[in-house]
Order: structure tokens, then C-alpha cells, then sequence
């Protein structure tokens, strides 16, 4: 019986073999995207994503260091748009659409190069995920005469330096010939075009952005480009090239979703409409259904009239309080302390918020504990320096359990994130799936311990910026501003249900001062 | 030996010093091996892609007349330490699996061979499908030959209770 199920064993493992889907060779394959279709509202879909953010989570450290895109100093997207409501009152939600001034304002890029000029164009700066970008390229021709050009090549691109996503500068036309007249303009619609390869770690997220019908971006700071290149005369390498180009940034911010209204100032405080009471108030922040946010526990909830510019997010299950200046104040939970008096019967007007106390000696730590097994994810202080190095450390450990347990468990055993707190640099929790595993016997009171500044340079999947910036500067450094770190693991019953699984999710916040 | 070893070595004499000659030899049957270790199959090339560019850097190899067996060897160290990796960093893992191509042919195999860990897998595969003793995959995989023997054994239980179970 033993041979028999060798050979069976031998057979089925060939005919599965022979199922392996090879393709794929690594050739670079150009790929063209299809024509922009005037109305389509579809966009890249998340599963294409998917695999870009464990590539973002290491570009988040790398961004640390390179302080590039929506980690840059100013770059957070986030803005708000005053709403009266009946009872005087403003609400204030952190939506993600071009709400300020200086998101509304087109976005011009441009680039000369004798009589030849190129502009590149959005209407304003800030998009929503989901919505369709609609830029224009335009080349332009200013000369005296109509003058003879050959491979006029014009391209658009689109860089990501977090994500550390470059896809384009491919064009279609080749070294035809054209006449330009004195002030002709060639105008067309930014498109998707470039090439990827088939070993590039990101050509799942680059193949979705080529094949989407329209132009949508993920989340982040985006470099968009428009090129052009042409020869006067004739095509030769006798012939001086003229290259022109034009950039604009545009910043896409994570869809609406994660943001809770609150009630807010109409105005900023004081004002000679508005003074400023001086009556100490505070409590425990809590969710509240007329302010979004008040003081209370167990039902009994005071509205708070929050200062003009604040806004709230969601974060798991707790709520963040943000100030005018995208600072993380507090989460629903904690306590606080703000200035300000009663206005009407239950509400209080915050005309003041104290500041977040973060002792830089007291360490950050969360703990999840469930079926027996505890995660923990802590950092040795809640506030660090710019430039500091920052020391998380994720611990797994079977509180209860003996003998031993053979542990089935998602891979990778613990997942971690970092979000950025009312700024762009927030990543979504990566998707819970069935990855369901053996992973090994589990003993009693003897812990997985990943601290992730200890973890050796990874070498192949990672583009070759992230992994460069992380192998010049080994440890998690992050730019000011107030930071999630999140872990999570996923341990399975034999039956591998991931709705019957533990799952364990701790997360802290810790903030860098400037 | 039998199966894919003896097809991959003829055709690994036959590629004789030419790398490009071995990557158009061997490299799919590398995907398939490395796809049946690791359940993935964009993994697996990934990793097939990575053995070849070790390859290059070493080429011509140590044996230049066995290909295959350095490439198994690579491909297979590199499945492990990638697995091993990504459970370090914590960071991976969250595409979802590639396994269609799995699923539609075998499925109860799939679900069996996805209970085994990787090393207890390659050790399947390279003893079951391409001949290799264990001795050798002792080598392959630097590991005791006690141990290995110990992980084929196991696996091979595993495998039959799940897809033999009234037997």
C-alpha cells in the first residue's frame, strides 16, 4: 500500500506541476493603455493593490528617511469644509475632496525649450481616490514660421517616490514628420502608457493603473510628467534633440470613509464675534451623536463645540480627535482637559485644548489578549525626536496553554502597519485572508519577539530605493507628526475558519516632535 | 530517479555552459518545482528569476554538467528563507495566494500539501517527483539526514491520512 500511494502520490504531484501557470519570462513588455472613455467612473481595484502595501509599509520606513512625499513637511491633504447646521453650529469633517484654497487652485506645470513650449495642467491639486483626474497636456509651438519637425514623441509619466512606483515614458509615435505652424497647440488628455516588467515588484499595481479606462490614482503625493521630444530638421543623431518637460504634484487622499463629523467653531478663536471663555471643562472623549464628539461615559455624553479647524477620524474602534494643524489630540477613551464654558444645555464650547501630555520617558504599549494567547506591540517612549530612532517591539506569547499547541496561523505571523495620523502617510490594515498554516508547536510563557530595527536587509522583492534608504540606515526613524503602529495575528482552530480564528490586534501611538 | 530529474538532466547536458541555453532548459520545470514548494505561482517565479540572476553571478557553476540540481538547490534555499524571512518581517503575505491553478486540478492535494511547511514540502517533492535520496536533500536543504528522513516521513502520514483517509 505504501508503493501504491508513493506512485499515486508521485502522479498527482505531476499533473499539478504540469498545471503551474510558468508565463512570465521577466522581458520588459510595453504596454499601451486603452483610450480614455469620457464618463467611466470605474477604478484601480484594491485586491490590484493589495500587493503594494507591504511594499508601502517599508517604503513608510524609508520614507522616514528620505522625508519624501506625503511624508514631507506640509504635505498633509487633509482639509475641511464648514458646514452651518440648524443650530449655529459648524460641522467639520475631514473629507477628502479639494476643499481649501490652495486645492482648488489648477495646477500648472511648464517647460520651453526655444519656440517650443509644454505645459501641463489639473484643475486643482487635491483628489479623492476615487475620483477621475482630469489633466491636460498641451505642446506648443511659437515660432515665427511653420518649421519641419521629425519624431515628435510626446509621453506622459507618473512618479511615487514613497511607494517608489515610476510607470511611463513610453510613446507611440515614432520618428514621423510634421509641419508646425506659429502658434499651433497639441492638446490631449493625460493617458495612461509605459512598460513594466515582469520581474518589477510592482507590476501588479502598474499593470492595473495601464489597464484602468480611466486616470485614478491610490493614495499619495504624485509626480505627474509630460514629455516631449522631437528633432527640427531631420531624425539623426547629426540633429540637435529638443527635450522639453513639465511637472506638476497632485496629492490623492485616502476616500472618504474613515472621517466623523464633529460639531466645530464657525470661526477661528478669538474673534471679535467669538470670545474666548476662560472655565476649565474636560472629561473622557467619547462618541457623541449631535457633536461627534463630547465628554462622557456609560450614556451620559456632553457635547463639546470644538475649536474651528479640528476634525476626527476613525481608527479601529476608537475615534481620533485632530487639531486645526493636523495634530493627533486625543482618542475616544482617554482623558482631556480643554478651556472654554457651557453653551446652551449640555454643550460645552472648547475655546482652548491643553496640549497632549507625552512624556518622553514613559514607554507606549498595547496589549490584545484573547483564547489564550496575547500580542503586544510597544515602543520604549510614547514621543521621540525627529531623526530618533524608533524601536517598536511585537511580542506573541501563550499565556495559558500546555502542553504546547501545534499553532496554525496566517502568514506572516504578525502583520504590522504604520498610519500617519491626519496626514497622508496612513496605510489601510492589510485584508484578513485564510492563509492558514502550520507555523509550530507554541510552548507556555516563551514569546515571539520581532523587533523591527533588529530585522536584516531584505534583499530582492524591494525596490531598489526602499531597500538602498534601509540598508544606509538600518532602524525605523519617521518625520514629526503623530504615528499608529499596529500589529495584528491571525491563529487558527484545525478547521482553519478564519471566522472562528483569534485574531489579535494591539495598536499604539506615539508622536515626533519636530 | 525518474520524472522531471531525468528529463532536466539530458536537458541540462544538452545546455551544456550556456547560461541562456539553461534558463530556456530548465527554467520552467524550476517554476513548477519551486510552485508545489511555496503554493504560489507568481512567487515561484519571482524566486525562479532570483536563482537565475544567483546563477549569473556564479555562472559558470560548480558542476556545470548537473544544472539542475544547483538550480533546485538555490530555488529551494531561497523558498525557505523567503518564508522564513517574511514571517520575521511580518511585512508580506498579503496578496492573495496564486492557487487557482492548483485548486482546479487537485484540490484535496492542495489543501494537504498546504498544511506541510515548506521544507517538509521541497523534501516531498524533490525525493517524490524529481528522485532525489535524501541524502541529497539533506544536502539541499543543510539539514540532518536524520531530520529530513523525519520530515518526509511525516509529511508522506499527513498526506495519506488526508487523502486516503478511509484507508
Amino acid at each position: 500500500m505504501t508503493e501504491d500511494f508513493e506512485l499515486e502520490l508521485q502522479e498527482r504531484l505531476d499533473r499539478m506541476a504540469a498545471a503551474v501557470p510558468v508565463a512570465g519570462s521577466g522581458a520588459l513588455v510595453p504596454v499601451e493603455s486603452p483610450t480614455m472613455r469620457a464618463g467611466a467612473t470605474s477604478r484601480l481595484a484594491v485586491g490590484a493593490l493589495v500587493p503594494v502595501l507591504a511594499v508601502a509599509v517599508l517604503a513608510t520606513l524609508a520614507a522616514g528617511l528620505l522625508r519624501l512625499g506625503p511624508f514631507a513637511p506640509g504635505a498633509s491633504p487633509v482639509a475641511t469644509i464648514p458646514e452651518r447646521t440648524p443650530a449655529g453650529l459648524a460641522t467639520q469633517s475631514p473629507t477628502n475632496g479639494p476643499t481649501d484654497d490652495a486645492a482648488r487652485e489648477p495646477v500648472v506645470g511648464r517647460g520651453t525649450e526655444g519656440p517650443f513650449a509644454i505645459e501641463l495642467r489639473a484643475p486643482r491639486r487635491v483628489y479623492s481616490e476615487s475620483e477621475v483626474i482630469g489633466v491636460t497636456g498641451a505642446f506648443m509651438y511659437s515660432g515665427d514660421t511653420p518649421v519641419e519637425v521629425q519624431g515628435l514623441k510626446l509621453a506622459y509619466s507618473i512618479a511615487e517616490p514613497v511607494y517608489g512606483i515610476s510607470v511611463g515614458d513610453i510613446s507611440t509615435l515614432e520618428c514621423g514628420h510634421q509641419v508646425l505652424r506659429p502658434g499651433e497647440r497639441l492638446t490631449s488628455l493625460f493617458h495612461q502608457s509605459g512598460g513594466l516588467s515582469g520581474d518589477d515588484p510592482l507590476r501588479g499595481l502598474k499593470r492595473a493603473y495601464l489597464n484602468e479606462p480611466v486616470f485614478t490614482l491610490p493614495p499619495g503625493t504624485w509626480h505627474l510628467r509630460y514629455g516631449a521630444s522631437l528633432f527640427e530638421g531631420r531624425c539623426s543623431t547629426d540633429t540637435p534633440k529638443r527635450t522639453l518637460s513639465a511637472e506638476i504634484e497632485i496629492v490623492v487622499v485616502p476616500a472618504d470613509g474613515a472621517a466623523v463629523r464633529i460639531a466645530t467653531a464657525s470661526e477661528p478663536n478669538p474673534s471679535p464675534w467669538n470670545l474666548c471663555p476662560t472655565a476649565l471643562g474636560g472629561g473622557t472623549l467619547a462618541p457623541s451623536p449631535r457633536s461627534g464628539l463630547g465628554f462622557g461615559a456609560d450614556g451620559e455624553i456632553r457635547d463639546v463645540l470644538w475649536p474651528f479647524g479640528y476634525t476626527a477620524r476613525r481608527d479601529g474602534d476608537t475615534v481620533l480627535l485632530i487639531d486645526d494643524h493636523g495634530t493627533f489630540v486625543a482618542r475616544t477613551g482617554e482623558h482631556m482637559a480643554v478651556g472654554g464654558g457651557a453653551i446652551g444645555d449640555n454643550t460645552f464650547f472648547a475655546c482652548t485644548v491643553a496640549p497632549r501630555a507625552t512624556p518622553s520617558d514613559s514607554p507606549a504599549a498595547d496589549a490584545s489578549r484573547s483564547g489564550g494567547f496575547e500580542l503586544t506591540i510597544s515602543t520604549a517612549h510614547k514621543s521621540y525626536d525627529a531623526g530618533e530612532r524608533i524601536d517598536p517591539l511585537v511580542r506573541l506569547v501563550n499565556l495559558e496553554h500546555e502542553p504546547a499547541p501545534f499553532v496554525l496561523a496566517s502568514s506572516p505571523l504578525v502583520v504590522v502597519w504604520i498610519g500617519e495620523v491626519g496626514g497622508a502617510g496612513g496605510l489601510p490594515e492589510p485584508p484578513r485572508d485564510a492563509d492558514c498554516g502550520p507555523f509550530g508547536y507554541f510552548e507556555k510563557d516563551r514569546p515571539w519577539e520581532y523587533r523591527l530595527s533588529s530585522v536584516p536587509a531584505a534583499v530582492g522583492w524591494w525596490p531598489e530605493s526602499t531597500r538602498s534608504a534601509y540598508l544606509e540606515d538600518a532602524y525605523l526613524v519617521l518625520p514629526s507628526g503623530t504615528w499608529t503602529l499596529h500589529a495584528r495575528s491571525v491563529l487558527f482552530d484545525p478547521t482553519c475558519d478564519l471566522d472562528a480564528a483569534t485574531v489579535l490586534a494591539p495598536g499604539i501611538t506615539i508622536t515626533v516632535d519636530p | 530517479m525518474r520524472g522531471g530529474r531525468l528529463a532536466t538532466d539530458d536537458a541540462g547536458d544538452r545546455a551544456g555552459h550556456d547560461l541562456d541555453s539553461a534558463f530556456r532548459a530548465h527554467r520552467d520545470w524550476l517554476v513548477r518545482r519551486l510552485a508545489l514548494i511555496v503554493g504560489d505561482a507568481e512567487e515561484a517565479r519571482d524566486l525562479a528569476q532570483e536563482t537565475f540572476v544567483r546563477a549569473a553571478e556564479r555562472w559558470p557553476l560548480p558542476d556545470p554538467t548537473e544544472p539542475a540540481r544547483w538550480l533546485s538547490t538555490v530555488g529551494v534555499r531561497l523558498a525557505i528563507d523567503e518564508r522564513r524571512r517574511r514571517r520575521r518581517w511580518g511585512f508580506l503575505g498579503l496578496r492573495e495566494t496564486d492557487a487557482q491553478w492548483a485548486i482546479a486540478v487537485d484540490p484535496d492535494l492542495w489543501r494537504a500539501l498546504s498544511r506541510l511547511d515548506r521544507r517538509t514540502r521541497a523534501a516531498i517533492v524533490l525525493t517524490t517527483l524529481d528522485g532525489y535520496s535524501q541524502d541529497e536533500v539533506a544536502g539541499m536543504l543543510e539539514a540532518p539526514r536524520g531530520t529530513v528522513a523525519s520530515w518526509i516521513s511525516r509529511g508522506r502520514e499527513r498526506l495519506r491520512a488526508e487523502l486516503r483517509p478511509d484507508r
